[in-house]
């Protein structure tokens, strides 16, 4: 029987890093938003995806939640072949603009998630909803939430639970400073537990101050950049890879 | 909770239903001289089962504004994507979509006929009945099946059979054919993903399904008056109780017998019975395959590479 040796060689050193994805093609709805791109990253590790509008960041934020099966590409996301249908490591994942249902009020919605995930502790979702700095006792429903508050509870149900890979999809858009400084806090506290955290922004200062390790989503391609360098050198960069007259 | 449109819609298109279904009754009436020997109040939910418009349009109607949009709903938003990402076994997820838009349907033919049941109790006095009505009544061997007894459509029962199980049963049926129908048109809407509520266009395609046969028959008609076109369907009349033969074998596509002339008046030969082409149930069960099949594809395209199929498990 032939053997993928391509497949096999990303199999293995699946327990040293968290992901390590090689020649990576993901196709939404007949387009090819990610072309031949390769991810390494390390467990407890932070890392930025960062790119122009539409460059193909949430797609690979849905990807690594294992909403999407690559068209092509071999490796691993904590141990699970990306070309499987079995198993997929227990994602936190925040979107954009975080879904809810809005009749009801936050806790409620977490509760509802996280009965899903088989989290049935009252005490998970009130502590999770305090470390974002929302009141557990408002009954306001989620509908009446403003932009902020939404993000904010789109936080609390990301890390709720503890997950294995926390993928979060622009987090500070919408947020206010003192919410910036609390997710910067959030998310440190994920990698020291030796969570794995993946998320987009354009906020590059940002990124360069919290990430351990950045990649450019421009033109199909996944690219490494240089990081901790600050946030100017990280501008530069990320302008000259993308052409960008300014 | 259930939102008020998709409440005034499903009770709407029951009362549209009982409205129809008092029609037919009032003309059967007439047509056998002023009353309806031995009816019961499972006559206008029975009457309903074999009207074309009823069960092809109106119940299909209620049905996808209570859950065809069950699967486009949580596609909106991303809401689908957060409860994949939680759920332990993602498959769940699929079919307990399927199973309560059956369990909906199921629910709304059930309700359909107590609410024209109990109407008819309330309003007219008349009983539920175990014995088959006499006006709907023949003698349960398919040769002697006359079709037109009352110029309109309607499928006799065998008047051996327990009528309030058979009315029972049939809604039970009719309420597995609309969970078909409802999971057709939200899968294929979910595939291409609609920005249309799934309810306005499965009421576009069954108006039109349901239209389209008569129109060709009267385009035929007008090209050709000598040709014998069938005058209906061939996808919507298999919903349709009224183009069946109850107590037909599963196969049996002819019923009555070959044509015989009994006497002759003035210098005209009078036939007082002719074989009749009926649906066979076995064609009812190829169209809800058909229907299924297409389902699993629309969904397999549209869910197919989202990993609905993995599962989430913790990494030790």
């Amino acid at each position: 029987m032939p053997v993928n040796t391509k497949v096999l060689k990303h199999m293995g050193p699946a327990a040293e890093k968290a992901i390590d994805v090689v020649d990576l093609s993901l196709r939404l709805g007949g387009t090819t938003v990610i072309d031949s791109g390769g991810l390494q990253v390390g467990r407890g590790e932070v890392v930025g995806l960062i790119g122009p509008n539409g460059s193909g960041k949430t797609t690979m934020l849905r990807f690594l939640a294992g909403l999407l099966i690559p068209s092509s590409g071999a490796g691993s996301v904590l141990g699970a072949d990306i070309r499987n249908m079995g198993s997929w490591p227990r994602v936190g994942l925040l979107l954009e603009a975080p879904p809810f249902i809005d009749r009801m009020s936050g806790i409620e919605n977490l509760g509802i998630l996280g009965d899903l995930g088989g989290c049935k502790d009252n005490c998970v979702y009130e502590q999770a909803m305090l470390t974002v700095g929302l009141d557990p006792g408002n009954c306001t429903p989620v509908g009446r939430y403003s932009a902020g508050m939404r993000k904010r509870l789109g936080i609390a149900q990301a890390i709720m639970d503890d997950p294995d890979l926390v993928l979060l999809d622009e987090p500070t858009n919408g947020l206010d400073p003192e919410g910036v400084v609390m997710l910067r806090g959030i998310v440190r506290a994920c990698a020291e537990k030796g969570e794995t955290v993946i998320f987009s922004s354009h906020m590059l200062g940002e990124v360069a101050e919290l990430c351990d390790d950045v990649y450019l989503v421009h033109g199909g391609g996944l690219t490494r950049l240089a990081a901790g360098n600050g946030g100017a050198a990280l501008e530069r960069e990320y302008l000259s890879r993308v052409g960008a007259k300014v | 909770m259930l939102e008020s449109w998709r409440l005034l819609v499903a009770l709407g298109c029951i009362v549209v239903s009982i409205a129809i279904s008092y029609t037919l009754l009032g003309s059967f009436q007439v047509q056998s001289g002023g009353s309806l020997a031995g009816s019961s109040a499972l006559d206008v939910f029975y009457v309903g089962l074999n009207d074309s418009l009823v069960v092809c349009i109106l119940l299909p109607t209620g049905a996808l504004a209570l859950c065809g949009d069950a699967f486009t709903k949580e596609d909106r938003g991303g809401f689908s994507d957060i409860v994949l990402s939680r759920l332990s076994n993602r498959r769940v997820w699929l079919w307990g979509k399927c199973l309560s838009i059956t369990v909906t349907c199921l629910l709304y033919t059930l309700t359909t006929l107590v609410l024209m049941c109990v109407f008819d109790m309330v309003v007219f006095g008349t009983m539920p009945s175990v014995t088959v009505p006499q006006w709907l009544a023949y003698s349960g061997n398919p040769d002697d099946y006359q079709w037109n007894r009352y110029f309109t459509r309607i499928a006799l029962v065998p008047e051996s059979w327990n009528y309030t199980h058979l009315v029972i049963v049939l809604a039970l049926v009719e309420g597995v054919i609309l969970s078909i129908i409802t999971i057709t048109f939200a899968s294929c809407a979910a595939a291409i993903r609609a920005k249309t509520n799934p309810t306005l266009l499965g009421f576009a395609v069954l108006v039109a399904l349901t239209a389209l046969p008569e129109l060709f028959v009267n385009v035929a008609f007008l090209l050709n008056p000598s040709s014998q076109q069938r005058d209906w369907g061939f996808l919507m009349d298999r919903f349709c109780l009224c183009f069946y033969c109850l107590g037909a074998s599963f196969t049996q596509t002819e019923v009555g017998q070959a044509a015989v002339i009994t006497s002759q008046f003035d210098g005209q030969e009078i036939v007082a019975s002719a074989a009749t082409q009926v649906n066979s149930y076995s064609t009812l069960a190829l169209v809800l395959l058909l229907l299924a099949g297409l389902s699993l594809l629309a969904l397999l395209h549209r869910y197919g590479e989202s990993g609905v199929g993995r599962r989430n498990a913790r990494v030790d």
